[in-house]
């Protein structure tokens, strides 16, 4: 190999290592045994694992936060998939502009809209309640799902429901027939993108979450900006992160996932 | 295909929530922000004034933060676009069947959240993190290296946190090039060099033009990296908004604020539509 | 013909104020094979997916075996469609593809194997049924496509340019496959296609359109021997038919054509463009023939080709193999009835009609 193909594939180690350096530190201070992590740690223990399995109030966090991201992923899924299938097979006139709207959250900044939320939601008194947690977060889940749904189904042949049409089978089962089955890794794809979308976000939530509907994130996140973080949340942190990282790896080798967002 | 009147009604629900739950809000955040709220009172007074407009503009302590944040955001997008060109370039045209693998590692940050990766770089650039820990026992420094609460590690952050949305517009755009272009370039006669100014980085301009948006735009609207990050000490434009709405609970003055913030994002947005229309081959 | 089975009367349809078909009529008898015949854009596929049930007409009613059948939906139309691109379902094996239109009949599983099973021997692909499309080649995954639209025994069987994906050695096979399918399992059939040497070898009736409208329908004997109209001229035959403006009578005089008394007629007329097909052309001498400037020789194999100009159009002759021309002026003896179109509509002039107009 030739010297700048060598230090080509430093540079491109350097900025993988970087990228993954935050992830496996977190993973590795988790494994800390001390109450405050530092390096090189005076010892390694599994302890803060187990005090989070028990830790009651966590697991209320880590509950509130599952629900909410499946019940706004099982909005957000659907909504997309019935807008996909709107906009790629119905012939509208005003397909771009209607895409252009779907897909505008993703540009626009969360922040600032949440501001905008956090006072419309006071004054309907849905603050902090579970029905407005899981609509802001099926809504900024809900251009994720269009666009990877379009992709997905700008790359099935509408014929094929045609064709099931022509063969005798109505519409809907036409469309669940053939349409359905080949799409399902992109409606899978769009469905791991909204849960961890909804599941990780602060941005958003810490504006409007509640006490009695509390997230895990928007609960680290008070911590880190107060006395800083205990170990049994860097516990629980490293376990999502390793979760994540699994599914991820699996879902980039499985389904291409980096293509279709 | 669909009838249209099928299409409308599958397309409807995504469109009302979109539309009303979305982009509304944005339109009464302009109202809001000319309401105020008079000191000690929880009432809102809802007469219009531009009274926020000019506290923001004249308080050095806004304008400071403003500076600072668009100096941040353009330092990132800067270090994104150096350290996104030859990763991409290496994944498009060198990773062969580790392709996949690596284009996970480059979602890391995308789809572990904003805080999850904040808290581990809180753990590697800390005065007992990773990073000073390894200095200290190496003998290559005795004092802790002072990142957390500092504008260098509120940048390691934000460019951790995206540079994805650098390398994915590249990867994509370089996925595109013809793989005969730069043969063809070298027959006659380019050197690599070239290859790259003449060949690959003008092609690749319209990718680079997006992420450079993508990421500017994220970090300036970004508080939670730089709050955590710069341990409160460093305000940016955004931190101040959170601060206000959550904090203070001005809610008329973090919607000025937030307005200012849209104000910026919509010129970057027509000055990156503008440089595109210029690029060559901008009808394709 | 008798009472015909298929009959599609009158149907517009447009697409956001652009016509693409304009009240097309068209008779299809009880086990014939139709080509719809046309460049592309004049509406034919239109037609065909009118005919599918899916697409629904503007105006007009479709009448299968006597039954309107214009707004019954597709699924319960029973007429087999072989797709363009095949549309085969890519996560279904073979048998489950062509079994797919008996699932939705409810039939039981043996009556379904059975019929899979036939229309895969009918197609020729008897054994492949646990293989997926994708393990298929291009004339194979064809052969599945069309097994799946005769399985459900369809009133009518419909076919998309069933040979423009397949190259050229597999073409002329296919072609001659489909007739003896039809023979065999005698479904009424209609193709479209835009490739009229495919429409005259298999069809029995060719229905030629232009611009949403039919041109002229008939035999492929009917269509090629009398052109209803000077597009249906130029459409037909390999090559087709020349159009040919008639000089005016100065023009002929000058370049010394003495044209037979028809053509003086058609010429003192005006407006008359001749429909002249290279087979029907031969090279002659004397002043009554066609005096015309040879440009090149194209040997084709089993004949040659002369390309020629005259009054400055270019018009071909069809020579022997062995025929050598010498050049570059030659003469070219027309037929006795040239095909005489009026230039400015394209209809048919009558010759009877010239001599009477002759006599003021």
């Amino acid at each position: 190999m030739k010297l700048s193909a060598v230090l080509w594939a430093l540079l491109t180690g350097a900025v993988l290592l970087f990228l993954l350096a935050p992830v496996a530190v977190l993973i590795f201070s988790a494994f800390d045994d001390g109450k405050f992590f530092r390096f090189p740690p005076r010892g390694l223990s599994l302890r803060w694992f187990g005090a989070a399995l028990e830790s009651p109030e966590y697991r209320s966090a880590l509950i509130n936060s599952t629900i909410i991201a499946c019940v706004s992923t099982a909005i957000s899924v659907t909504a997309g998939l019935m807008a996909a299938t709107g906009l790629s097979r119905g012939g509208l006139k005003s397909r771009a502009l209607v895409e252009l709207l779907l897909l505008a959250p993703l540009t626009l900044p969360l922040v600032v809209w949440a501001i905008a939320l956090l006072q419309i939601y006071a004054r309907l008194g849905i603050s902090g309640t579970f029905g407005g947690l899981v609509l802001a977060h099926a809504v900024i889940t809900l251009p994720l799902s269009v666009r990877i749904l379009l992709a997905t189904l700008a790359g099935i042949d509408p014929q094929m429901e045609e064709a099931a049409r022509s063969l005798g089978a109505r519409p809907l089962r036409a469309f669940l027939r053939t349409t359905f089955p080949l799409a399902l890794p992109g409606v899978l794809t769009a469905a791991v993108f909204s849960f961890l979308v909804s599941f990780n976000d602060v941005v958003v939530t810490t504006f409007i979450a509640g006490a009695r509907w509390m997230t895990f994130p928007v609960r680290m996140y008070s911590q880190l900006r107060g006395q800083g973080v205990d170990p049994i949340t860097l516990a629980i942190g490293a376990m999502i992160v390793a979760l994540i990282l699994a599914a991820v790896i699996a879902g980039e080798l499985k389904f291409k996932w980096s293509r279709r967002l | 295909m669909l009838a249209a009147k099928s299409a409308r009604g599958l397309v409807a629900p995504a469109v009302i929530l979109t539309a009303g739950v979305f982009l509304a809000p944005f339109l009464l955040l302009l109202a809001m922000s000319l309401w105020s709220q008079p000191p000690g009172s929880l009432m809102l007074d809802v007469t219009p004034t531009g009274e926020n407009y000019r506290r923001i503009t004249t308080d050095a302590y806004y304008m400071g933060g403003l500076a600072r944040t668009i100096w941040l955001s353009l330092a990132t997008t800067a270090i994104c676009a150096v350290l996104s060109l030859p990763l991409a370039w290496w994944i498009v045209r060198r990773a062969g069947r580790f392709r996949g693998l690596i284009l996970a590692v480059v979602l890391i940050p995308m789809v572990c959240g904003a805080l999850l990766p904040t808290l581990g770089i809180v753990n590697l650039i800390g005065p007992l993190g990773v990073l000073n820990g390894t200095l200290k026992s190496l003998g290559l420094i005795e004092r802790s290296w002072k990142l957390l609460g500092t504008q260098a590690g509120i940048l390691i952050g934000l460019v951790h946190a995206f540079l994805p949305l650098m390398v994915l517009p590249l990867v994509a755009s370089m996925d595109r090039l013809p793989r005969d272009a730069e043969g063809a370039a070298m027959s006659l006669g380019a050197r690599r060099r070239a290859v790259w100014t003449r060949i690959i980085l003008p092609l690749c301009a319209p990718g680079l033009l997006a992420g450079s948006a993508l990421v500017f735009c994220a970090t300036l609207t970004a508080f939670v990296t730089p709050l955590i990050l710069g341990q409160g000490k460093i305000p940016t434009f955004a931190t101040m908004a959170y601060q206000q709405a959550s904090l203070v609970l001005d809610w008329p003055f973090a919607s000025a604020l937030a307005v200012v913030m849209l104000a910026i994002l919509a010129a970057i947005g027509a000055l990156g539509w503008a440089v595109r229309q210029a690029l060559p081959g901008a009808a394709r | 013909m008798m009472s015909p089975h298929v009959l599609i009367d009158g149907i517009a349809k447009s697409y956001g104020g652009a016509p693409a078909l304009r009240g097309a009529t068209i008779e299809i008898g009880e086990g014939e094979f139709a080509a719809l015949l046309g460049p592309s854009g004049c509406g034919k596929s239109t037609l065909l997916r009118i005919l599918s049930g899916l697409l629904e007409p503007d105006r007009g009613r479709i009448l299968l075996g006597g039954e309107d059948i214009t707004r019954l939906p597709a699924w319960d139309r029973d007429i087999g469609l072989v797709f363009q691109n095949y549309a085969l379902f890519p996560h279904m094996t073979v048998a489950q593809n062509v079994g797919f239109g008996l699932e939705m009949r409810r039939l039981s599983r043996g009556e379904t194997r059975t019929r899979v099973v036939d229309a895969l021997a009918a197609v020729g692909l008897a054994g492949l049924d646990r293989r997926r499309p994708s393990e298929l080649s291009g004339g194979q995954q064809q052969r599945v496509a069309i097994a799946r639209a005769i399985a459900i025994r369809p009133r009518l069987l419909l076919l998309d340019e069933p040979l423009s994906n397949l190259d050229a050695v597999l073409r002329s096979s296919v072609r001659s496959e489909l007739r003896e399918l039809h023979d065999r399992t005698g479904i009424t059939t209609v193709m479209v296609t835009h490739d009229q040497s495919e429409a005259l070898s298999i069809a029995d009736r060719v229905i030629l359109m232009k611009d949403g409208s039919v041109v002229q329908a008939g035999t492929p004997k009917e269509i090629y021997g009398r052109p209803a109209t000077a597009f249906a001229a130029s459409f037909v035959g390999n090559p087709p038919a020349a159009l040919f403006p008639l000089p005016s009578a100065a023009a002929a005089g000058a370049a010394g054509w003495q044209p037979p008394p028809l053509l003086r007629d058609a010429i003192r007329r005006g407006g008359v463009t001749m429909a002249l097909r290279p087979e029907d052309l031969v090279l002659g001498a004397g002043p009554a023939c066609l005096p015309a400037k040879l440009r090149r020789i194209e040997f084709q194999g089993a004949d040659q080709l002369a390309l020629a100009e005259a009054f400055g159009q270019p018009l071909a002759v069809r020579l022997g193999r062995g025929e050598t021309v010498a050049g570059p002026q030659i003469r070219i003896a027309l037929p006795e009835r040239p095909l005489l179109y009026d230039t400015a509509t394209g209809d048919p002039v009558a010759i009877e009609q010239l001599a009477e107009e002759e006599q003021p």
